[in-house]
This record gives C-alpha cells, sequence and structure tokens, in this order.
C-alpha cells in the first residue's frame, strides 16, 4: 500500500496552514501591535523550543510510536547537567555527560519497544516516571537548578541576536533542516517513513526494523535533550516540576494539529512548523487580549481534540497493520 | 617498644574513661532552675513527623535542616517526609501520620483545601499539629509562616509608588501570575487589586498567568514588552518563575528601565538576581527565621498538657525586603547555615 493519494482532496497541514493565515490577518487587524515586526519575531522564538520538542516527538511518532517521557528527559538531563557545573564540573564535560546518558535512556526506550515488545505508549509513560525518580534520587537536589556562574556566558549565546533573529529561533530553524533533510536525503529517515507506513512490509523488504526502533528513541531523546539546554540558556534555570505539568500535551499538540499522523508514517518537518506556527500565533494573540489561564487551557484542549477527530478521518487506522498498543 | 606502647594505651584508656565519668557527673549536676531538668525530660525522647512538599524546594529544605537540627539538639525522634508537590501523596503522608500517633505533625500546605478535612481528624484524634508557610482554611493548633497578602502588599506598593505619575513614570505595569488557585497567587491578587483600587492612576496592562513556569514566563513577558514600550514595572509571583520574566527583561535591552519585583525563600542562589539587576525589588520570606518560629512552636507544642486543637494562634513572619541599594550578604541564607545553627 502506498501513499493514499486523492483520498482527500484538502491536507490536514493545509487547512492547519489557512487557519493560522486566518488568526493571523483577524489578529493584524483587531489586535493593536500585533502585527509588528518584534512582536512577530517574538510569536515564533516563544514557540521555538515547543517546536523542538514537536521535531524530537515527530520522529517518534512517524515511526509509529511516540515519546511520553520527553519532557522528563528533557528536563532532568539539563537539570543535571546545569547541576554538576554547578559544583565544579567544567560545562561542557557536564553537558556532554548529559548528551550521553540521553542517549542512554533513548537505548533503554528503543530496547523496551523494539525488542520487549511493549507498546510505546506505556513504555515511555513508565520510563518518564523511571528516568524522573532516577534522577532525583542520584543526581539532581534541587527542584529548581540555575545556570551557575562558570556557564554564565551560555546564558550569552541563549540571549543573543543572529542577523536580527533571536538564536532560539535561529536553533529551531536549524534543527527543523536537519530534521528535514534526515527524512529526505538519508536511509535512516526513508526507512522510519516505510516503517510508520507498514513495519511488516518494511521488515519483508529488509529494513532493520528493530534497531531502527532503537535509534528512533536514541534521536526523540536527545531532541529532547537539546531543547533542554537551548532553554536553560535562555532562561537561566530549569525547573524539575515541569516534568508534572502538561507540557507534553502542548507537544503532541503542535504535532498532531499540523498533520502528522498519530498512526505513523504521515506527516514531516513541514507539519511541525504549521503546527507550532498556528500555536504561536494563538498563544500571542491570547496573552495580548489577556485571555485567563483557565480559559486559554480550554482552549487548547478543544483544538487537540478537533486535531484528532480530524486525524482520524484523514489517517484512518489501517486495519492490515494495526494492533494492539497502538495509539 | 611494643611495651611501651600498651603502656601508653593503657594510660590513655584511663585517661578517657576518667574523663567520661567527669563529663557524665558534670551533666547529673546541672543547675535546675525549676524547668531546665523538665524540660529536657518532657522534651526527650518525642515523636514529631515533618511532611513537606518536596524534598528538592529550598524553603522545605531549610525547614528540615532547621528542626533536624532542633531534633539532634533537644534529643526528640524527628520523621521527615516529603509528597513531592501532590496532594495525593500528602494527603495519604497525612493519613499515616496521624496513624502513627505522633507528639506533633507539622505540614507544609501545598493548597487551602486539599488537607482541610485531615487536618480536623487529626485534632480530633489528638495529635497536635501544626501548619507552616501556607495556611489551609481549618485553624489547627498553630500556624507559622508568611503572610502572602503582606508580601504582595510590599511588592506591588513599591511598583505603585515608583510607577507612579506623579514620580513622572507612565502608571503601566504588569502583574506575572502563577497558577490562581496557590495561595500565593490567590492571596497575592488580592493584596494588588485592593492596592490598584486606591491608585486609578495606575493601570495593570497584563495579568496573564504562567504556571510558574519560567520559559513560559518569557514567553508572556517578551510579548507584553513588545505590546507596551512604556511599560514600567513588572510584578511577578514566585522568583523561580520570574526567573524568565527577569530574562526577557533584560533581553529587550530593559534591564533597570522596566522595574522588576518578585518574591521568593531568599535563599542564597536567588540572592544573587537581586545584586546582578535581575529583580530590582526582592521580598524574602525569611526563612531562618521561619524555622526558629517553627522550632518555638514545636517546642511550646511537646511540653504543654493540652487538648490538641484547643489553643489555635498563629505567628505570622514579616517578609523581608531586598534591593540592590541596601544589599547585605547576611540578608540571605543557605542551607549550610541553617544546619549549623544550634538550638540550644
Amino acid at each position: 500500500m502506498g501513499p493514499r493519494t486523492g483520498s482527500t482532496q484538502v491536507t490536514q497541514e493545509q487547512i492547519v496552514l489557512a487557519l493560522s493565515v486566518l488568526l493571523f490577518v483577524a489578529f493584524s487587524v483587531t489586535l493593536k501591535g500585533f502585527f509588528a515586526p518584534g512582536n512577530l519575531l517574538a510569536l515564533v522564538q516563544n514557540v521555538s523550543i515547543l517546536g523542538i520538542l514537536g521535531l524530537g516527538m515527530a520522529i517518534a511518532i512517524i515511526g509509529r510510536g511516540i515519546d511520553l517521557a520527553i519532557v522528563t528527559t528533557m528536563t532532568m538531563m539539563t537539570a543535571w547537567v546545569l547541576s554538576l557545573a554547578g559544583h565544579g564540573t567544567p560545562p561542557l564535560t557536564a553537558a556532554a555527560a548529559g548528551f550521553c546518558l540521553s542517549a542512554v535512556i533513548g537505548i533503554v526506550l528503543g530496547v523496551l519497544i523494539a525488542y520487549v515488545e511493549i507498546p510505546a505508549i506505556f513504555a515511555t509513560l513508565a520510563m518518564a516516571s523511571v528516568i524522573y525518580g532516577f534522577s532525583r534520587m542520584v543526581l539532581v537536589g534541587e527542584d529548581l537548578v540555575y545556570v551557575p556562574p562558570s556557564a554564565s556566558w551560555t546564558r550569552v549565546a541563549g540571549n543573543a541576536v543572529t542577523l536580527g533573529v533571536p538564536n532560539n529561533v535561529v536553533f529551531f530553524l536549524s534543527f527543523a533542516a536537519l530534521v528535514a533533510a534526515f527524512f529526505r536525503f538519508t536511509k535512516p529517515g526513508r526507512f522510519l517513513l516505510s516503517m510508520g507506513d507498514n513495519p511488516f512490509r518494511a521488515r519483508i523488504v529488509g529494513i532493520p526494523v528493530r534497531p531502527m526502533i532503537v535509534l528512533q528513541y536514541v534521536a526523540s531523546s536527545l531532541t529532547g535533550f537539546a531543547a533542554g539546554l537551548i532553554m536553560a540558556m535562555l532562561i537561566g534555570s530549569m525547573n524539575t516540576r515541569q516534568v508534572n505539568s502538561t507540557m507534553v500535551y502542548d507537544v503532541i499538540l503542535v504535532v498532531v494539529l499540523g498533520g502528522v499522523g498519530l498512526s505513523g508514517g504521515r506527516g514531516g518537518v513541514r507539519n511541525v512548523l504549521v503546527g507550532t506556527l498556528l500555536i504561536g500565533i494563538l498563544l500571542n494573540g491570547m496573552t495580548i487580549m489577556d485571555v485567563p489561564y483557565i480559559l486559554q487551557n480550554l482552549i487548547k484542549g478543544l483544538i487537540l481534540l478537533v486535531a484528532i477527530i480530524v486525524d482520524s478521518f484523514v489517517n484512518p487506522r489501517d486495519e492490515q497493520t494495526s494492533q494492539q498498543g497502538d495509539i | 617498644m611494643s611495651t611501651m606502647i600498651k603502656r601508653v594505651a593503657t594510660i590513655a584508656a584511663i585517661l578517657a574513661s576518667v574523663g567520661g565519668l567527669a563529663g557524665a557527673g558534670a551533666r547529673a549536676a546541672e543547675y535546675d532552675d525549676g524547668l531546665t531538668v523538665k524540660f529536657q525530660e518532657t522534651v526527650k525522647g518525642k515523636k514529631v513527623v515533618l511532611i513537606v512538599i518536596s524534598s528538592g524546594m529550598d524553603i522545605a529544605q531549610g525547614l528540615a535542616a532547621g528542626l533536624t537540627r532542633q531534633a539532634q539538639d533537644l534529643g526528640y525522634e524527628l520523621s521527615v517526609r516529603d509528597y513531592n508537590w501532590n496532594n495525593d501523596q500528602g494527603a495519604q503522608a497525612i493519613s499515616q501520620a496521624i496513624s502513627e500517633k505522633p507528639d506533633v505533625l507539622v505540614v507544609q500546605n501545598l493548597d487551602m483545601q486539599a488537607y482541610a478535612s485531615l487536618f480536623k481528624r487529626a485534632i480530633k484524634e489528638g495529635v497536635k499539629t501544626i501548619q507552616v508557610q501556607v495556611k489551609s482554611t481549618v485553624n489547627t493548633d498553630a500556624y507559622v509562616g508568611v503572610d502572602w497578602y503582606q508580601i504582595a502588599h510590599k511588592n506591588i506598593s513599591k511598583l505603585v509608588s515608583l510607577c507612579s505619575p506623579k514620580a513622572g513614570k507612565s502608571g503601566k505595569i504588569a502583574i506575572l501570575q502563577g497558577t490562581p488557585n496557590n495561595p500565593t497567587n490567590f492571596v497575592g491578587m488580592k493584596a494588588v487589586e485592593d492596592v490598584l483600587a486606591e491608585h486609578p492612576e495606575i493601570t495593570a496592562v497584563s495579568k496573564a498567568s504562567a504556571d510558574w513556569d519560567a520559559s513560559k514566563a518569557h514567553g508572556v513577558v517578551a510579548t507584553v514588552l513588545k505590546q507596551t514600550p512604556d511599560l514600567c514595572g513588572y510584578m511577578g509571583f514566585w522568583d523561580g518563575q520570574d526567573a524568565g520574566m527577569a530574562a526577557a527583561v533584560a533581553e529587550a535591552g530593559l534591564k533597570g528601565k522596566v522595574f522588576v519585583t518578585s518574591s521568593g525563600a531568599g535563599e542564597k542562589s536567588t540572592c544573587d538576581k537581586v545584586t546582578d539587576g535581575s529583580f530590582d525589588n526582592y521580598v524574602a520570606y525569611n526563612i531562618p527565621l521561619v524555622t526558629r518560629e517553627l522550632g518555638a512552636a514545636v517546642a511550646v507544642a511537646l511540653q504543654q498538657n493540652t487538648k490538641a486543637g484547643a489553643y489555635p494562634y498563629a505567628n505570622y513572619v514579616p517578609g523581608r525586603e531586598l534591593t540592590k541599594a541596601t544589599f547585605s550578604p547576611d540578608q540571605c541564607w543557605s542551607l549550610e547555615q541553617l544546619k549549623q545553627t544550634p538550638w540550644k
């Protein structure tokens, strides 16, 4: 079964893009100060960390999985790096240690899912608790860890502007280009798409499905870690309580909203960009309008619901390949 | 040679035992002013349970360090438990503690409602209960901690006086909330609204929430700053979140131009944000004082042979305002310092 063409004339990506344009025009006309270069940059900047996490999540979802541990990995590994640096480890050595442990987390996740064959949704959910518990007991003593003075140069880099564009937007776009190139030009990228579409077919044609799944979770874990470092460079701290927040749902929201199919094999970087953009416009507009917190959450929740409903119509479950535990 | 060593060792052992006896003798003959011995005997061996929000939270670490030190000095048994920001786990921990019948139960609340019925049960079952830092709607034997209204009142009053058109400023300020149902935020917002009602010349252009999350705070503040170029001041409710607020202000090149106020535990690492100019006004909870007052409340509860909950009282510990101009290092505390402060 090849890519479905012609089954739907309008893709979800196009709907969301049109919706973004509509919202953008509406806000530009009605909200004073929305359509200003400064605000538009701030708009993208405010969602760029979410966007980077979205790219990591997209890798997991496109390969027919999900990484519910991505926010926990991001938070605890970054907090560990800051904590190490705060106790005298050189910042770059600390970051290298965080990188290695994040990769190990990805390998453990991948092995659990590929070889032990635990559904991704349960494996990553359980691992999120394990990562948090282990980190809190052994690695990080405080709830809130600040960037130590020895690494204050990272704050300068995090807050700097390159050619008029804030650095974390630059990071986001470079990451997006990297992931796009991975899917388009590399063998593992093509394999991942094929596996997501139909894992049985992928195995028959000789794709090493199990090692590829491990790679998929290493990639999502490392993307999470990178997002955490960029966040710490920007705001100067890492709050481990973020683990208990609803952030992971926001990440799924930008991915699914843009049109990456939850059943795998569909979508790419462009979808994440479109989803991130819509959420960015929405958050920015709601902040300018001073919409109360509870209402903001309600609006976000409703949008996620609609996106999932649309997704189930546009990307219906494939009866031949779906199995228990699929999302 | 070896006999020499043996002889020295024997002499040393004799000296040590004589010294030990002398020490014991001195203690037995300690002066009793009528309460000294009674105090020591009453407090010794008693059981105290401290339940805190999280073992990684600066406030909780301070409280635990202070009480641990007191327990060592006075000889009571202290058990510290934490519920990791989870009210369900907290409820379980309190139920468990009530069934263990400690002499005093100390609880750091996360919100004002969650443990109300559990506190009633503790009192009914005769467990003396002290609430610390956040008070539930139910009164127990004692409350020790800050007055959230006063903390926010100090910050908003400062902001209003600095940003007033009378002082040549725009009169525009913004408030960064955390989550609306938390007492820090809920009670604090009452103070903000009361002060703003008295000052119609001041307008709050934004009252957005950032979920106690520094990166969300950064996003909100960056947007509001772009929207209101003549913004005079920004007020937050907790330093952890407000770090993102300060970062956004600095990033916009407005450090020192937009007045930033915050509040928090006042631990050393956050005090750096006062000295580096990130926070122009910072109200610290004065945790060393809260810890001392909590220790006093525990000592009283252990000695008084009254019925649990019979005489509820409060001890509101005033917050301490820190600014760069008036800063001195002794205004901040560190965990090490609290661990070492003796109680006797």
